[in-house]
């Protein structure tokens, strides 16, 4: 006895099913078209005022900032590797404790006095 | 710099050439000849030197050498500058003194002497007639010469005058110094004043690029007699020793042979109107060492001491 034919998962319409996919893509490609032609339109409407005063800066921002300024803080370390690119005039030079700039500012040493090559006094 | 430090005329000479070459070696060598033959010449302590010769001449002219003729001269007119202070009539009042030998064997030999009287005033050294055509002199008789401290200043003098076209030179004939000019360096000639309380210890530092100084004193040629202090500055007013409050006096002056006589007068005049003296006269430079160990020193003097601060601010 010859079995009986499987049951094939194709459509029986073949023909139809083609159909339907050409139908479906081509709503797809109009749909696509018709968005992509109302987008100019769209940002053309969008007008500077309006991006603005969307953008505005709170005002808390728009001031400078109230930041309180401390005195530097005089240093002596210095970082041997970046010697070359300190700026000329150190920023710890230029303040200077008090008592530093009394010790800076006493008189050099006086010079020495030369070596008498003649002695004068009464006869010997 | 090329130095030599020998003994000559009773005192220390110290003859300094900046050139260090054989040459500096001769010349100095030369100088100290020359102070021998001076010393044989101007001598009051050796019997065979001239002036001792002249000494003995008694009166009558005399014809004398280039070198006691140079000095007398000198002398003579030092007396008229200082108005007679400084004399070379002073020989009888030295020996009177006790001052008749070299001071060397003076100090050995003055416990054991009496103390002299004076003989009063010294003599008018007018008197003593110079005939420079004949370069001939007549000291009165009973007038002796003594050229002591003229003598070494006026050595002083005449070495550097020697030694200065060879290199800058100094000549320190017993404390008299006498300088050609300024160093080879183009610098002032340091030179100590001695702190006649302390001979190590220095009053001042002088820096002198040009003339003379020179120090009178009775700190060290001093001795006793009996109970009295004697030293060797001769007051001729007086005949004897000054009595002075100085001790010692420091004069810069053009030449070794001024200063040693501008010292000498202001130390016979005393504190007072010897420092009147010196001012009235701004060529001159002093400091004055009173025995009380006061030191005055005139306005002038400025110009030569050394000061740390002005040296300092001068460079």
């Amino acid at each position: 006895m010859k079995p009986a034919p499987k049951a094939s998962r194709s459509s029986a319409a073949p023909g139809g099913k083609t159909l339907i996919t050409a139908a479906a893509c081509a709503a797809t490609l109009i749909g696509w078209a018709t968005l992509t032609s109302q987008i100019p339109a769209e940002t053309a409407a969008v007008t500077p005022a309006t991006t603005m005063q969307e953008a505005a800066a709170p005002a808390w921002l728009q001031s400078a900032p109230d930041i309180p300024t401390l005195p530097p803080v005089a240093t002596a370390l210095v970082p041997s590797g970046a010697a070359a690119t300190l700026p000329e005039q150190p920023v710890a030079a230029a303040v200077v404790p008090p008592a530093l700039r009394d010790v800076q500012a006493a008189p050099a040493p006086a010079r020495l006095a030369p070596m008498a090559v003649a002695r004068t006094r009464s006869s010997r | 710099m090329a130095m030599l430090a020998f003994r000559a005329m009773g005192s220390s000479i110290l003859a300094i050439l900046e050139r260090a070459d054989d040459r500096a070696d001769a010349e100095l060598q030369h100088v100290r000849a020359c102070f021998a033959t001076w010393e044989q010449t101007l001598s009051r302590f050796r019997p065979d030197s001239e002036l001792s010769m002249l000494n003995r001449a008694g009166g009558g002219w005399a014809t004398i050498s280039p070198t006691l003729a140079s000095v007398l001269v000198l002398a003579l007119e030092v007396a008229a500058q200082t108005d007679g202070l400084v004399t070379p009539t002073v020989l009888d009042a030295l020996e009177q003194a006790g001052y008749d030998r070299d001071f060397g064997l003076l100090a050995a030999i003055s416990h054991n002497r009496s103390a002299p009287g004076s003989r009063g005033q010294s003599a008018d050294w007018r008197r003593i007639r110079w005939d420079a055509a004949r370069q001939r002199v007549a000291v009165p008789a009973g007038v002796r010469l003594d050229l002591g401290g003229v003598a070494k200043g006026w050595a002083a003098d005449r070495a550097v005058a020697w030694l200065a076209p060879f290199g800058p030179a100094l000549v320190d004939a017993g404390g008299d110094i006498s300088i050609s000019g300024p160093r080879a360096d183009g610098t002032a000639w340091p030179i100590a004043v001695s702190d006649p309380f302390d001979a190590d210890a220095s009053l001042d530092l002088l820096l002198l690029s040009s003339g003379a100084v020179a120090t009178s004193g009775r700190d060290l040629r001093h001795w006793r007699m009996g109970s009295r202090e004697y030293h060797h500055i001769i007051d001729p007013r007086r005949g004897a020793p000054a009595e002075t409050d100085l001790l010692s006096v420091t004069v810069v002056a053009a030449s070794a042979a001024e200063a040693e006589a501008a010292a000498k007068v202001v130390l016979i005049l005393g504190s007072t109107a010897g420092y009147s003296w010196l001012a009235d006269r701004p060529w001159l430079a002093g400091l004055l060492v009173c025995a009380d160990r006061t030191i005055l020193r005139t306005a002038t003097l400025e110009a030569y001491r050394w000061a740390a601060d002005r040296q300092a601010a001068s460079r």
